[in-house]
Parts: structure tokens; sequence; C-alpha cells
């Protein structure tokens, strides 16, 4: 994908087009609004990556001028600001997704992924990782016939992890993700509930599902 | 009750107690004064009626000076015959008495005048002396008495009247007087924060309300000013703290994957980013209290099943709770239905429930309590440990301020201010309920229906 990333933080902007790069898509930066501007109205791109404060020209307004244009390039907000009314705005003004600043690199990666697919994946109602499936709206699981049931958290962190079946989330990301706020004890949460998912998961099983990966986190997927 | 009392009763009540107070003295001067002027014009009758009396026997040769006997009413003229006449000789006899006095003398009246009665008729008495004789005279009062009784009565017929017609006015008047105050008053009450930039409308006359409007004026100029500054510094420090945060975050994840960091810089790299989790928490809950501050919080208020909020909070809770081997008990209806926005409310419950644990004692108890009474929805959460010193009560919700001055126990004391900011947000409250022996308690309370 040939991707847009409108950023005055010079570093930031680096970084995120190292990572882009490095996922395969193609990359071009600009640092202030009107550079974005044309840049975006001349250049054929397919996703823009919008910083909402900048210098000369937001980026809410970068967005109404694209659309204005009748250009079909998906866009995706990134904002200091996690203010609803941001949120809504920028949805309004027709952003594809949403980031509050500062956010995981690999959630941002997963949300491009998911707006490149050319048709957006139908909601889940189940989903299944091995002999493992979990049905989102009764938030039961069964594995190998046997039924399972999950506390509020368990469940959030489980549906988490088996949205991206094999990717690692560093425990940072899960505590970002399932927890939104910071807990005075984080990592002894993530512990924990990872724990209690694999004693109802894998305990009674010859192949465990739970992995964990040495310095980086956890993943969940079938051996 | 003089307090409950408006100024503009109490305008009117003065104005009406004084100008009573004052008609009341004026016409009882007036009164004494007229009555004083009557007697006195009549005593001046009875002088001239003596001197008569004394000038005819004078002239009146063979009279009682020589026939004391055939002294009889033919010798007081037509004009004095209604009086009352008493005559007495030099050394007190009887000369002469007014048929219609009857029995009655007035020899015993003292010299000069004086007032007494005959029959039950007030009567003013001169008493005159020449050298031969004494002379009685009486007049009837009963005129003077009945202007007098006239005259009182029209003052106090006229007094509620005035009264009435005073009150009227006053109240007309401190209508009037008022009414700019009135108007400044209910123009202050649009000022609020959503309209700082209203002022009040000045007066025409250049009078005390002219100023007091200026003044107010000029005040609202300053509270805008500082306004704008906290909502200015809640937007500018929101987007200068948090870019160099989004660098650290990306910079540490982008180090976490390259091929060059092995195992243990990965696991500093983690902790790393962990501490920039903890930093970007921190700064959201400033941020959060500077928008609090600004008048600028928005809440999300959905009608919601705040029960899945809860849950949530309550498994963290008991996860962290059994780790010290602190027993939970928790008790909360099916649903919990509310207007709420629940990613506050989640702040507020996760503060309450990690303080219960944090200020617990290891092996103690914690109770969370949930009652949905509207329009209230109460939620009690209760732990065990040293209770919180009376001097520290008043304390405990202001910023960076600890329950206890236990320096082990982390945490920023933004938490409970915090907590009890959203809850006023949402026109609720936070309380300390309960601090007694080994017991701590908060009261929660959010309204059900947004109001």
């Amino acid at each position: 994908m040939r991707v847009l990333i409108v950023e005055d933080e010079p570093q930031l902007a680096r970084h995120l087009a190292t990572a882009l790069e490095g996922a395969g898509h193609q990359p071009c930066i600009a640092h202030d609004g009107e550079e974005a501007l044309t840049v975006a109205l001349g250049g054929d791109f397919d996703l823009l990556v919008l910083d909402v404060n900048l210098p000369r020209l937001g980026g809410f307004e970068i967005l109404k001028r694209v659309r204005a244009a009748h250009l079909t390039v998906r866009a995706i907000m990134l904002t200091a600001r996690g203010e609803v009314e941001d949120r809504v705005r920028g949805l309004q003004l027709g952003a594809d997704d949403y980031l509050a600043k500062p956010f995981a690199m690999a959630e941002l990666l997963a949300r491009i992924e998911a707006l490149g697919r050319r048709f957006p994946a139908e909601p889940q109602k189940v989903l299944r990782v091995g002999d493992l499936s979990l049905d989102l709206e009764t938030r039961e699981a069964l594995r190998g016939g046997r039924c399972i049931e999950f506390s509020a958290r368990e469940f959030a962190l489980l549906k988490l992890l088996m949205r991206e079946p094999g990717r690692v989330f560093s425990r940072t990301e899960l505590c970002e993700r399932v927890w939104e706020r910071e807990h005075e004890y984080d990592t002894k949460l993530v512990e924990v509930f990872i724990g209690r998912l694999r004693r109802k998961i894998d305990e009674e099983s010859d192949a465990p599902l739970i992995h964990t990966v040495r310095h980086a986190g956890y993943k969940i997927e079938a051996s | 009750m003089s307090f409950s009392l408006s100024l503009r009763s109490k305008i009117v009540l003065l104005a009406v107690a004084s100008s009573i107070v004052v008609l009341v003295v004026g016409a009882a001067g007036t009164w004494l004064m007229l009555r004083h002027v009557a007697v006195r014009e009549l005593d001046a009758r009875l002088n001239t009626d003596a001197k008569e009396l004394f000038r005819d026997f004078d002239n009146f040769t063979g009279g009682p000076r020589d026939q004391r006997a055939e002294f009889t009413e033919r010798f007081i003229p037509l004009a004095l015959r209604e009086r009352w006449i008493e005559l007495a000789g030099r050394h007190g006899e009887l000369l002469y008495r007014s048929e219609s006095l009857g029995d009655t003398t007035l020899a015993g009246a003292p010299p000069g005048f004086s007032n007494r009665e005959i029959d039950g008729q007030p009567v003013r008495v001169g008493v005159f002396e020449s050298e031969e004789m004494r002379l009685y005279i009486a007049a009837d009062l009963g005129e003077i008495r009945r202007f007098e009784r006239n005259l009182g009565m029209a003052f106090l017929l006229a007094l509620p009247v005035v009264g009435l017609s005073l009150a009227l006015t006053g109240r007309w008047l401190a209508h009037r007087a008022l009414q700019p105050i009135d108007e400044v008053t209910r123009a202050a009450g649009q000022i609020t924060a959503a309209r700082l930039d209203l002022r009040l409308p000045e007066p025409a006359a250049r009078d005390e309300i002219h100023r007091l409007v200026a003044v107010l004026n000029a005040t609202f100029e300053r509270l805008e000013r500082s306004f704008e500054q906290a909502v200015r510094f809640s937007a500018d420090a929101s987007h200068q703290l948090k870019t160099p945060l989004s660098v650290l975050r990306v910079g540490l994840d982008a180090l976490l994957h390259s091929p060059k960091c092995d195992g243990a810089e990965k696991d500093a790299v983690n902790e790393l980013l962990d501490q920039v989790r903890r930093l970007t928490s921190l700064t959201e809950d400033l941020l959060l209290l500077a928008r609090v501050d600004a008048g600028r919080l928005e809440l999300r208020r959905v009608p919601c099943d705040l029960r899945h909020v809860f849950d949530e909070c309550l498994d963290d809770a008991r996860t962290i709770a059994e780790g010290r081997g602190i027993t939970l008990e928790a008790s909360l209806p099916a649903r919990i239905e509310a207007e709420a926005d629940p990613g506050r409310v989640t702040i507020i419950l996760q503060n309450l429930l990690e303080n219960a644990v944090k200020y617990n004692r290891a092996g103690g108890r914690l109770c969370l309590c949930v009652k949905v009474t509207p329009p209230w929805l109460e939620v009690i959460v209760g732990n065990s440990g040293e209770p919180i010193a009376p001097e520290r009560r008043a304390h405990i919700f202001e910023r960076f301020s600890r329950g206890l001055s236990d320096e082990r126990i982390a945490g920023t004391g933004l938490g409970l201010s915090l907590a009890r900011e959203l809850a006023r947000a949402h026109g609720g409250e936070l309380e300390l309920s309960e601090s007694a022996d080994d017991w701590i308690g908060f009261t929660l309370r959010l309204p059900v229906v947004a109001r």
C-alpha cells in the first residue's frame, strides 16, 4: 500500500515510515499541513495517516479538502486528544479509523492491515484457533466438546489474542488494549489472567494453545 | 426571619414603619397643640366674662354689696346665663350660686383655671377675685372634648390609609430602584463556563448600579482570560506531552522488534515500555483534571448496563486481592441500568477498588455493595485497615494526597481526587462515609438518570 504519513514530529514520522516499510508498504512523509495536502492531492495514495494537530493546516482540514476533491483514499487519524468530540468529528469527516497517541506500533499496523483488505471481513460471531472456538455473543468457549466460561477480563483478553492468532502481543500492549487505563498492578494482572486462561483452556489438553514468547510476550496459536 | 426577607420588602417595611412613627408623633403633637389653644381661648373668654361681671357690679348701684339677699339671677347678664357662676364674699360666705349648679359648689376650685365635673359633665372653672368677692365661673368643656375626640378619630382613620399608600409607593419605589439589580442578577446568571464571553448590560444612569456592573464586568473579563488560559493549557499540554510520549513509545517498539535487540535487552525495553505506559496514564489523569478544572470535561452519557463495568473492575480487584490474601465480597444487582459514561465510571471504580486493596491489611476484607434506588445508584466500597485520622479526612480528596503517610504504598495521589471530580461531573458525589476501627468506607452516589 502507498501510505502518506502526515506528522510534524520528525522522529515519530521516521519510526512510522520504518515500521510501515517493514510491513511491506511504501510510505511517504509530509511534515506540515499544506505540504501534505499538495502531496495527497497530487500522488496516488491508498492510505493517509493523519496527525490532527499540524502546523499551518490541521488534520481535519486536510481530510475535509481531500474528501471534497473526491479522493477515495482511506484515512487513519492520529490525535493527542483522546477526546470524544475529536473522534466523532474525525469519523463524520470521513476518517476510516482513529488512534489516540501514544499508540503501539503493532496496533497501528494491525489497523492498517484491516483497512487494506479490499472487502472488510464480516464481523465474526465465533472466533476459532485450532479446536478452540469462542462465541462472542454468549461469551462461552468450546474446546474438544468441553464448555468453558470466562470472567469479563478473561474474555476480553482471549478475544484480543484470538482475533490475531500467531501474533505476539507484548505485555504492555495487552495492558493497553484490555485494561485501557493503567493499573498499579498491570504486569501482575496480565500474568495472572494469562495463567487463568491457560488453566481453563490448556490444562486438560496435550496441545497447548497459549504460548509465552520469551522476552516478547504472549500469543495464541494451534501448533 | 429578617434574614429571609428580600431587600425590597425590607426597604418597604422600614419606610412604612418610620413614616408611621413620624405620622403618629406629628399627629399627637398637633392634637395636643390644638387642644391647648382651644383651652387657652376658653380661659380668655372666662376672663372676659369675669371682668364684665365685676364691671357690672361696680356700675350697679344697690348691687350685692348692699343688699345681699336680693342678689339674684337678674344681676347676671343674659350672655352669661349658660355659664355656671358662684359668688363668695370676702370671708367665703356664699353670695350667689346659679340654679343650674344645684347643690354642687365650685368653691373648692384652686386659684386660676382648672378642670372639674358638674353632674358628670366636664367643665373649665376660672376663679377671679376682687376686693370684696371671689367669683367662680365654669364653662362647658364638652365642645372642646368633642373636638379632641373627632380630631383623634380623624387621625386614627387617616393612619391606615396613609400607611397603605406609603407602602404602595414604597413598593413601587423599591421596585424601580432595585430593578437594575434584578437585571444584573439575571444577566450574571446566564454567564456560565459555557458563555463566559457574555457581559452585563451597563445601565444608562451613571449611578451605584453602574459602578457595580463595571466592577463585575471587569471581574468577568479576568475570569474569562484565566479560563481561556486553563482551556488552552489542557489542549496544548495534551499535544506537548503526548508527542514525546508517542516518539518514546514508537521508538521503543521499533527497538524491541529490531534484530539487534537480544533477550536481556528486550526485557529492559519491555520495562521501559511499561514505564511509558505509566507516564501516559499519569499524563492522561492530569489532563483529565485540567479539563475538569477548565469546565471542559465531556461526558459521553449513554443509557447502559453498568454491570459489565463492575464485573471487569471486580475481576481485576479480586485478582489483586487474592494475591494479598484479602477476601472480596461483592453484592450487586443483576442489572445496573444508568445513564452514565462507562469509561469514566470505570476510572472511578478502579480507583476506589485499588485503594481498598492498597490500604488493606494482609488477610483483610474488601466489600463492594451496589444498590439501585432511583434516582440514585449507590456504591459502597469498604475495606479493613487502619482508619484515616480525623485531621487527614478533609485532605484525602486533595490532589497528590496519600491516604496514609506511608511512603511504602505506591500511587500518584490523584486517584481519589479524579474519582470525586468524575462523580461530580455525573451530578453525583463521592464521600468518605466510614472511618472506624479497622474499617474504611467510601460511598459513591451517581444519578440513575442524567439531568
